[in-house]
């Protein structure tokens, strides 16, 4: 396991929803997240937030990156991941590119560990997500939560079905699963998004820019997958 | 002056540049041309994926390729309005993430305004006042350069863009795409004179015609009717080698026929073009000969100059870096915005 060095930071941001979120954490003692809400107007005040955010850390004292790489809104998640790419890039440090549904999925253990300490009841629990997308099709996911190391495993990895299709692969599932639906703003997942960052971190599997591109899951042209 | 990096994402060129004192120190353009051939035209966000998988790709290429490090480079642009909003996006967010990385000064560049600059990269005595030609796919306009970010625009098209005829001529003659160099290799072969094409005239509620205004819709429709009729009366292939070059000199006629015109009537000396358009062989004909005739002088830019590119916009970043113009990396993107709005882009200049 990869030990992080104390002075170094993880930055993660989240452009998928019309929010922003982004969170900046040495994963000991210094932890800062925030969440913007502004629509249409993303673009135009990300850079402004990342600077806010960053100081008084530098660009240098990054040790890593991570971003919501969708799925999402098409033209919210490229914001995000081009500046991602970009700063990757330039500064020469690893990117992670994280599911939205991922980060929604790790959200809701944690959410749900708070408030009843019931992550025992959901370890080896399947945790089937499904968020809105266009031509009334579904984003979804099936991830298994591992209590020990708080990290999930990937069951089914993020595609789009028709509500026939998932409703069918639910029903053929061998072991309970816990639906949960993605909400409309999912900026607030930001800190879960660094932390999947983090656990992939610390295995080693380090991915460079050129890896990370969106999720669209829909073909722009056809609507097919 | 300063050294400019520019990033150019308008429609379907992913283009990365560096330029100082007006010399092209690299220029990187990724053409999406063949992704989009398969659809006739442009898919905005089949271009807007590209842009973002192409882009950084680009940038160190343009660096590489001017032999600079980010410590020589002065300032930071990108192509912000007109065009396609998820493109253009892509190039700004990479531009303003430079800017904030390097702390570099950041300058939104108006699309149009960056083909009147390539003008500049290739005649360096060129000076304001003159009249810019800019026909393109998505453009058609005749601008009255006055100075660096003051325009006033003379004439523009009511409807398709110059490149939009040629590309929708050459759809319904199933020639492919892009329409513009098909059709005038074709026009070579064929006979201009061969079918007669309406010029397409702007009424004025006051009668009479508008002298600078275009209009290309109706020349298309004259064609389409053209090839059914033919279609109908015979069996025999269509003369395409014929429609295109009565096409092609028809538009190339008025194009040179409003220019030459507002030249005059302004006492205007000096015309440049710009746009893929201006690589067309009849219209540099017809307005090279119109102009000898008229005593005015006319220029061409190469046509790797005419077409999107990113040297343009890092020329015209380079004046405005020049004069003290820095945009806010509060700068949005826009899919229009009149040429004489191109100061809104800087600070202090709202």
């Amino acid at each position: 396991m990869q030990t992080f060095n104390l002075n170094k930071y993880g930055l993660a941001f989240h452009t998928t929803t019309p929010q922003l979120g982004i969170c900046l954490s040495n994963f000991v003692d210094n932890n800062r997240s925030q969440v913007w809400d502004l629509g249409r107007d993303l673009s135009v005040y990300l850079h402004k937030s990342l600077g806010e955010i960053l100081q008084p850390q530098t660009w240098q004292d990054l040790q890593f990156i991570a971003v919501a790489k969708g799925p999402g809104g098409f033209t919210g998640t490229r914001i995000g991941v081009v500046a991602a790419r970009t700063l990757s890039q330039q500064v020469n440090i690893p990117l992670f590119g994280i599911s939205s549904l991922a980060a929604v999925a790790l959200d809701y253990v944690k959410t749900n560990r708070e408030i009843s300490s019931e992550s025992n009841n959901l370890n080896n629990r399947l945790l089937a997500v499904q968020m809105k997308a266009r031509q009334e099709q579904l984003y979804v996911a099936i991830y298994q939560f591992v209590s020990k190391d708080n990290s999930l495993q990937t069951y089914i990895a993020d595609t789009i079905m028709t509500l026939e299709e998932w409703q069918k692969t639910l029903a053929n599932l061998d072991r309970s699963y816990q639906l949960i639906e993605a909400p409309n703003n999912l900026a607030n997942t930001v800190p879960c998004v660094l932390e999947l960052a983090y656990q992939q971190w610390q295995t080693g599997k380090l991915t460079t820019w050129q890896e990370v591109v969106p999720f669209y899951g829909q073909n722009p042209v056809n609507s097919s997958r | 002056m300063a050294t400019i990096l520019a990033i150019e994402t308008s429609c379907d060129e992913t283009a990365v540049a560096v330029v100082k004192k007006r010399k092209v120190l690299s220029s990187i353009v990724a053409s999406q041309i063949e992704l989009h051939s398969t659809y006739g035209g442009v898919v905005p966000e089949l271009a807007s994926r590209q842009h973002l998988e192409t882009i950084n790709y680009c940038l160190s290429e343009a660096l590489t390729a001017a032999k600079l490090n980010w410590q020589e480079i002065d300032g930071i642009a990108a192509t912000c309005a007109p065009g396609l909003v998820g493109a253009l996006l892509v190039g700004v967010t990479t531009a303003k993430t430079l800017a904030m990385l390097y702390n570099k000064p950041f300058l939104g560049v108006h699309h149009l305004e960056g083909h009147i600059y390539a003008s500049y990269l290739a005649q360096e005595q060129l000076k304001p006042p003159f009249l810019c030609l800019l026909v393109s796919g998505g453009h058609t306009s005749i601008i009255y350069v006055k100075d660096c970010g003051h325009y006033e625009m003379l004439g523009s098209t009511r409807d398709d863009a110059a490149g939009e005829a040629f590309d929708k001529v050459a759809r319904l003659l199933k020639l492919g795409y892009p329409g513009g160099p098909i059709i005038d290799k074709l026009a070579q072969q064929g006979n201009p004179q061969a079918f007669k094409l309406p010029e397409g005239k702007i009424s004025l509620p006051e009668g009479g015609y508008h002298p600078y205004d275009f209009s290309f819709s109706g020349l298309k429709t004259a064609v389409l009717r053209l090839v059914q009729k033919l279609e109908q009366e015979q069996d025999s292939p269509l003369p395409v080698e014929d429609i295109a070059a009565s096409f092609q000199a028809t538009v190339a006629k008025v194009l040179t026929k409003r220019t030459i015109q507002c030249a005059l009537d302004y006492g205007i000396n000096t015309i440049t073009v710009g746009g893929g358009v201006a690589a067309n062989s009849g219209l540099r004909e017809n307005l090279l000969a119109a102009a000898q005739k008229n005593n005015l002088e006319v220029y061409f830019p190469p046509l790797k100059l005419c077409t999107d590119n990113a040297a343009m916009i890092a020329c015209a970043a380079e004046d405005h870096f020049d004069r003290g113009h820095r945009s806010s990396l509060n700068l949005g993107v826009e899919s229009r915005l009149a040429i004489t709005k191109v100061m809104e882009l800087y600070q202090d200049y709202e």
